[in-house]
């Protein structure tokens, strides 16, 4: 069993479900969702991003606009769509009850 | 020292050195690749050479006058690479359609998904998109062919690489290998030529007209690029023109390899009169095989390799085969010096013969086959026949034309001489002399006709030592011999000649003597060459006679 494949199982199943919390908090560019991710503590590679925001994107669950930058090239910000406040809810959902769940497990 | 220089990324200009540079572009090269498959796999890359150029922007502005190879590393730890993504983020998502993604050049791999054995088959199909069962049919066919199938099996087994990545799935799947894809790629060579030359000549001009001190580091640059590929398209044409010749030399060397298993039925009753014990004999065929058969084995590998561009075998692949290949030539040169060593000595033994005076001037040397009353050999139905009946190996006796007759002229007598002598080679001179002194030969006389049987048998268990019996027949001034004929066994399948010197064969006394008294060989029976019994030869004392001797019957080869 490898432990570092099974921590980043873990992570990869909250990773969609971390990305629209930070977003449904107010517009963001990627490099802000990192850092906030970051901040929380959740290490992820910025790599893995992109390819989920757009997956997201093409889903319809996220929409974006440019905005300039003041340095370097504009950036895009992402925002929720009313879809994506759906889907959203649903994972909140599973996550109450997932944490409940492995709460009772692993309290003793 | 490094060049640095400016790279337009996400919009802005970024002075890099080309080694990060190169770096940069092989890793967004491997993105690109990665998610080619996915639906806005595009605009994922860009979004990523957006964020790269961001913090390439940032370090500039720390006061870094470029961008480094470290700071390109840096870049990619953070980002990420394709296969660390893939942990990262879980496998794709199923494909669009891949019909309408570029499929990559198309190789050939063993298919380790659709394998019986080796999955030389299932990667066979794919490569030319048929169903694998047929190749399996064609190799379960091609081993009643005297197990060729299992050779060819073996050898793809080996040359073929295993598709073990899914890249390496897909390009066993990949873009259809054809002429016109090669006649694509030679005329994409090409026009890069046209348009090097093209741009070389406006340079050219533009320093000749204006006589401007130009930097003639551009010219050289695009002379240097011309002549690369030039040498691009004649590296492709030498390649072909090697894989041409390795084919043609695995033809040769299988047909060599499949004369000598195939004429096996002559070699193997005769080896245990060359190698009559146990050793030799038996290394003879291992040895053969391993010289001949290692130099096919090998050259396939490389061509099929070459065909399907896999890369570099196993090194060890090759030292196996190389080794293999100096025990098959050990074996062999060890089997000639066997050779060498028991025809070394070359001893003859005189025979006495008493020859009555004919009566006439004439004296009439006739060859008496092996068929004939006088010989009691069993019936010739019973004889391993070979080489044109003129090599027999019967149950018990080894039969050659061993009798040589040379009639000379000698003025100083005045009466017929014969001369019989014994010869045979050995190891020791007491080999030789054993070998010689077990030869017996029995001439008979009817008054003017001299009989002499063509062969003399070897008998089983004696080794072959080139023995044979020279005759020599001195003839007086004013008198004559005639040798009729030329020894050989009678072949009534054979025969397509006249009628009336069909007869003379079988009844050598019909035929009208030769009118030379010196040179007395017919040619009349056109499978026994007239060669061997020049009356003029001159005996050799060397050993390798024997063995030219051998090999000329062996080819039926008529030498100078």
């Amino acid at each position: 069993m490898n432990l570092d494949n099974t921590q980043s199982q873990m992570r990869k199943g909250i990773l969609e479900f971390c990305i629209l919390a930070i977003i449904r908090r107010g517009e963001a560019y990627p490099s802000e969702i990192i850092e906030q991710m970051k901040a929380a503590g959740l290490h992820v590679l910025e790599g893995t991003l992109y390819p989920l925001l757009t997956r997201l994107k093409n889903a319809g669950l996220l929409k974006y606009r440019w905005i300039e930058s003041p340095s370097g090239p504009p950036r895009k910000y992402f925002s929720m769509t009313p879809e994506g406040e759906a889907f959203y809810q649903q994972l909140a959902e599973t996550w109450r009850e997932l944490v409940e769940a492995v709460d009772t497990l692993t309290k003793s | 020292m490094k060049k640095i220089i400016n790279v337009h990324l996400a919009g802005l200009l970024i002075p890099m050195e080309d080694t990060a540079y190169d770096l940069l572009k092989s890793y967004i090269e491997s993105l690109q690749r990665y998610f080619a498959q996915e639906v806005g796999g595009d605009e994922i890359v860009s979004d990523i050479e957006n964020r790269i150029g961001e913090l390439f922007q940032e370090r500039l502005k720390k006061g870094n006058h470029c961008i480094t190879d470290a700071d390109v590393q840096a870049v990619i730890a953070a980002m990420g690479r394709p296969e660390e993504l893939g942990e990262e983020a879980g496998s794709l998502p199923p494909t669009a359609a891949p019909a309408d993604t570029i499929r990559p050049r198309k190789r050939l791999y063993r298919d380790p998904d659709d394998k019986i054995l080796g999955g030389v088959c299932g990667g066979l199909g794919a490569y030319f998109d048929v169903d694998p069962v047929i190749f399996r049919l064609i190799f379960a066919l091609l081993l009643f062919g005297a197990g060729t199938g299992v050779l060819l099996y073996l050898v793809l087994w080996i040359a073929v690489p295993k598709a073990r990545t899914a890249a390496e799935k897909l390009e066993m799947r990949g873009e259809r290998v054809d002429l016109q894809n090669i006649t694509q790629a030679v005329k994409e060579e090409l026009s890069g030529v046209k348009n090097k030359a093209q741009d070389l000549g406006k340079e050219a001009a533009d320093v000749f007209s204006t006589r401007k001190k130009k930097d003639d580091s551009d010219l050289g640059d695009a002379l240097r690029e011309i002549f690369l590929a030039i040498f691009r398209v004649l590296g492709w044409v030498i390649r072909l023109l090697l894989i041409f010749v390795g084919i043609l030399l695995i033809f040769i060397l299988g047909v060599v390899l499949i004369a000598l298993i195939s004429s096996s039925a002559f070699i193997l009753p005769f080896k245990m009169y060359i190698w009559p014990g146990f050793w030799p004999g038996s290394l003879f065929w291992p040895a053969i095989i391993l010289v001949l058969g290692v130099p096919i084995v090998a050259l396939m590998i490389y061509v099929i390799r070459n065909l399907t561009g896999a890369g570099r075998a196993h090194p060890a692949l090759g030292y196996t085969l190389a080794i293999l290949w100096v025990l098959g030539l050990v074996g062999c040169l060890w089997l000639a010096c066997d050779i060498g060593h028991h025809f070394q000595v070359k001893r003859s033994v005189p025979q006495t013969f008493s020859l009555q005076q004919p009566r006439g001037n004439t004296l009439y040397v006739k060859w008496a086959t092996v068929d004939d009353r006088h010989f009691s050999y069993g019936s010739i139905r019973e004889w391993n026949v070979l080489l044109h009946h003129r090599v027999i190996v019967g149950r018990d006796s080894l039969f050659y034309p061993n009798v040589k007759v040379h009639i000379i002229p000698a003025p100083a007598l005045d009466s017929f001489r014969i001369q019989v002598n014994r010869v045979a080679s050995g190891a020791t001179s007491e080999e030789a002399f054993a070998y010689a002194r077990q030869l017996s030969i029995s001439l008979w006389q009817e008054d003017s006709v001299l009989w002499i049987p063509e062969m003399v048998p070897i008998p089983a268990g004696t080794p072959f030592r080139y023995q044979h019996i020279e005759i020599e027949i001195f003839v007086p001034n004013d008198k004559q011999a005639f040798l009729m004929g030329s020894p050989g066994f009678d072949e009534p399948d054979w025969n397509d000649e006249a009628p009336d010197t069909d007869a003379a064969i079988t009844h050598p006394s019909s035929s009208t003597p030769s009118q030379s008294a010196v040179s007395s060989s017919f040619s009349w029976k056109r499978w026994a060459p007239h060669w061997s019994h020049q009356a003029d030869s001159v005996a050799s004392t060397q050993w390798m006679d024997g063995l030219f001797y051998l090999f000329f019957s062996l080819f039926n080869i008529q030498p100078k």
